[in-house]
C-alpha cells in the first residue's frame, strides 16, 4: 500500500465518520420537550409603529369644545371653548386654551331659590378660563371598528396652569387630567378629557345675604327673609375642586 | 488531486442529504409547513349524521370529501363542523380544503366563552355635595368577543364635601335633601364592537377592548323611595396585561326617579329625575384560560 492509497483511504474514513455524526443529530426529542408556543422576537431597539398614520410632530392643531363642571354646586355648569396646541413631537405639546362659562345657575341652586328663597347670583360667578395646557401624549394606537375601519388613537395626561375669573375677580388655578382623541383620518380629532380643576374661589354660602324675600323662614336668624344684596368682595374664600368632562373637535394644521 | 476530492465531496454532500430527510420525520413544526400537502394526502373521513343533517340518498357510515358530489358536499360541510374539534395543530387537516377557512387571530386576550371578574375602586364623578367612593365587583361571561352578560354590583360610601358643611352651617339647610346614591345592582349587556393596539413610547404594545354597555338595574339611594329602577349606559376599555389579567375602566351613567325627602322648606320636594356619572378604574381577571392562542 502507497502512501496516496492510505491517503484516500484515510479521506473516506473521515468522511464517512462525518455523516454518522450528521445522523446522529436526528436524536428523537420527547414531544412534551418541543416548543409548543410561538413567541415574538425581541430587539434591543423596539420601534412598534413603524408607519405612523397621524403624524403631529411640528404641527398645530385647534379646536373647539363643550364642558360640563360636574361638581360644580351653584354655578351653571356648561362650558364652552377653544383652544390650540403646538406638537414639539409625537409625545409633547403646549398649547393655550380659553373656555367661558355660562351665566346662570346649576338644577341645585334654582332647586334652592325655588323652594328656600335662596337666590346664589348674589354671589360672584365664574366667568371664563384662560390656561396654557401642557400635554404629554405616551400611548398611540389604532383600533378597529367592528373590523369595518380603523381609528388612530393616543391617550395622554395633561396639566394646565392659568387663572379663573370670576365677576369681581381672578384667582390662579391648576388642571390635572387624562384625555384620550379618536382620529377620523389624518387631522380630525374627537376629543374627550376629564379634568380636576383646583382653584381659590368665594364660597357662595354667606350667611345674612341671599335671601330674596321669596320664603318667609329663609335664613338662620329670624327676620331675615329679605337680605340686601352684599358685595361680591363680602363672600369668603377657600380652595375648590372641580370635576369637568370635556368632549369638542380638533383639527391638525 | 482532484479526482480525490471530486470523490471525497460527493460523499460529504451525500450524508449531508441524508440528514434532513430524518429530521422530517421527527418535528410536527414540518406539519405547519405542510398543511396543503396533508389535505391531499389524507381524504377526510366523515361520519354521517342522518338524524342531524337530512342526507340526500344514501345513508353511508363512511365517506369520504372527494366522493361525495358537489351539492352535498355543503351539507357533508357543516355536518362536519359540528363533528371535526380542532384541538392541535394537526387537526386543522381534518378540515375540507376550500371549503372551511379557520383563520388563527393572534389576539392576544381572547374573550369568547369566557368569564370575566372586575374589581375596580369606583367614584362618582357628579355629586357637589358628597363625595362618594367604593368598590365595583362585575361578573361578565362573553359569548362571542363581541357580546357578552355582565352581572354587576356597587357600593359607595359618602361624606360630605365642604359646601354640604358649608350650607349646613350658613344656610340652615340639610344637604341630605340633595339625592345620593349608595349602592347599585344590575344587569347589562356588553357590545365591545372596538378592538386595538396601542403603542407606549414607541415600545411595547398594549391590546385593548372598547365596550358599551345597556341595562338596568336597581339603585339605592337616599331618597325617599329608597331603592329605585335605574337605567344603565355605560363605556370603557380593557387593556390587557396578560391573557388573564387586563387594567379596565369604565364610565357609567346611572338615571333614575327619586323623590328627595322632605326638607325645612315651604315646598314640597317633588318627585325628579336624577342621574349619576360613576367612574371605576381597577383589574379583570378572564377564566378559563384561553386555549389555541
Amino acid at each position: 500500500m502507497n502512501i496516496k492509497t492510505a491517503k484516500k483511504i484515510f479521506l473516506v474514513l473521515t468522511s464517512l465518520c462525518t455523516s454518522f455524526v450528521f445522523a446522529q443529530s436526528d436524536v428523537a426529542v420527547p414531544k412534551d420537550e418541543l416548543a409548543t408556543e410561538t413567541v415574538y422576537p425581541i430587539f434591543d431597539q423596539a420601534s412598534s409603529v413603524k408607519n405612523r398614520n397621524v403624524q403631529t410632530t411640528g404641527r398645530i392643531d385647534v379646536g373647539l369644545f363643550g364642558g360640563l363642571a360636574l361638581t360644580e354646586p351653584i354655578a351653571n355648569t356648561t362650558k364652552f371653548g377653544i383652544a390650540g396646541n403646538y406638537h414639539f413631537n409625537e409625545y409633547h405639546s403646549l398649547g393655550l386654551m380659553f373656555i367661558s362659562n355660562s351665566s346662570g345657575l346649576s338644577k341645585d341652586a334654582q332647586g334652592l331659590r325655588d323652594q328656600f328663597g335662596l337666590d346664589f347670583t348674589r354671589a360672584p360667578q365664574p366667568v371664563n378660563t384662560m390656561m396654557l395646557d401642557y400635554n404629554y401624549k405616551p400611548y398611540y394606537g389604532k383600533m378597529s371598528f367592528t373590523k369595518t375601519g380603523v381609528i388612530n388613537t393616543t391617550i395622554y395626561g395633561s396639566a394646565g396652569l392659568g387663572m379663573i375669573k370670576y365677576q369681581h375677580k381672578s384667582y390662579p388655578a391648576l388642571a390635572l387630567g387624562l384625555g384620550e382623541r379618536f382620529y377620523f383620518g389624518k387631522s380630525l380629532s374627537l376629543k374627550t378629557d376629564l379634568r380636576m380643576y383646583v382653584n381659590q374661589a368665594p364660597i357662595p354660602f354667606k350667611s345674612p345675604g341671599l335671601c330674596d324675600g321669596s320664603d318667609q323662614t329663609c335664613g338662620t336668624t329670624l327676620p331675615s327673609h329679605n337680605d340686601p344684596i352684599p358685595s361680591f368682595s363680602d363672600f369668603k374664600e377657600r380652595i375648590t375642586y372641580t370635576t369637568n368632562l370635556e368632549i369638542g373637535l380638533n383639527y391638525l394644521f | 488531486m482532484k479526482k480525490n476530492i471530486l470523490f471525497i465531496s460527493t460523499l460529504f454532500l451525500s450524508s449531508l442529504l441524508a440528514a434532513p430527510a430524518a429530521v422530517s420525520e421527527q418535528l410536527d413544526d414540518a406539519e405547519v409547513i405542510n398543511l396543503e400537502n396533508m389535505y391531499q394526502q389524507k381524504p377526510v373521513e366523515v361520519r354521517s349524521n342522518p338524524e342531524a343533517v337530512p342526507m340526500p340518498s344514501e345513508s353511508t357510515s363512511t365517506t369520504t370529501v372527494s366522493d361525495v358530489e358537489v351539492e352535498e358536499t355543503e351539507t357533508v360541510v357543516v355536518q362536519k363542523k359540528e363533528d371535526v374539534k380542532v384541538k392541535e395543530l394537526k387537526d386543522l387537516s381534518r378540515l375540507s380544503p376550500f371549503r372551511e377557512v379557520s383563520v388563527i387571530q393572534k389576539k392576544y386576550l381572547p374573550k369568547t366563552e369566557r368569564f370575566q371578574f372586575y374589581a375596580a375602586a369606583a367614584t362618582t364623578t357628579n355629586t357637589p355635595w358628597f363625595l362618594n367612593y367604593g368598590a365595583r365587583l362585575n361578573l361578565a361571561y362573553h359569548f362571542t368577543e363581541t357580546l357578552g352578560l355582565e352581572l354587576s354590583g356597587m357600593f359607595l360610601s359618602s361624606s360630605e364635601r365642604e359646601v354640604a358643611k358649608e350650607i349646613r352651617e350658613n344656610n340652615g339647610l340639610k344637604p341630605e335633601q340633595f339625592i345620593y346614591t349608595k349602592g347599585f345592582y344590575g344587569l347589562d349587556l356588553m357590545w365591545s364592537p372596538i378592538y386595538g393596539k396601542l403603542s407606549h413610547l414607541d415600545g411595547s404594545i398594549v391590546p385593548f377592548d372598547m365596550y358599551f354597555s345597556l341595562g338596568a338595574g336597581m339603585s339605592n339611594t337616599n331618597s325617599a323611595e329608597g331603592n329605585v329602577p335605574t337605567a344603565h349606559l355605560g363605556t370603557g376599555q380593557i387593556f390587557a396585561i396578560t391573557k388573564s389579567i387586563a387594567f379596565r375602566w369604565d364610565y357609567s351613567l346611572n338615571i333614575f326617579q327619586a323623590t328627595p325627602i322632605s326638607g325645612t322648606g315651604t315646598a314640597a320636594p317633588a318627585k325628579g329625575a336624577y342621574n349619576d356619572l360613576i367612574l371605576s378604574a381597577g383589574f379583570s381577571f378572564f377564566f378559563p384560560e384561553a386555549s389555541l392562542r
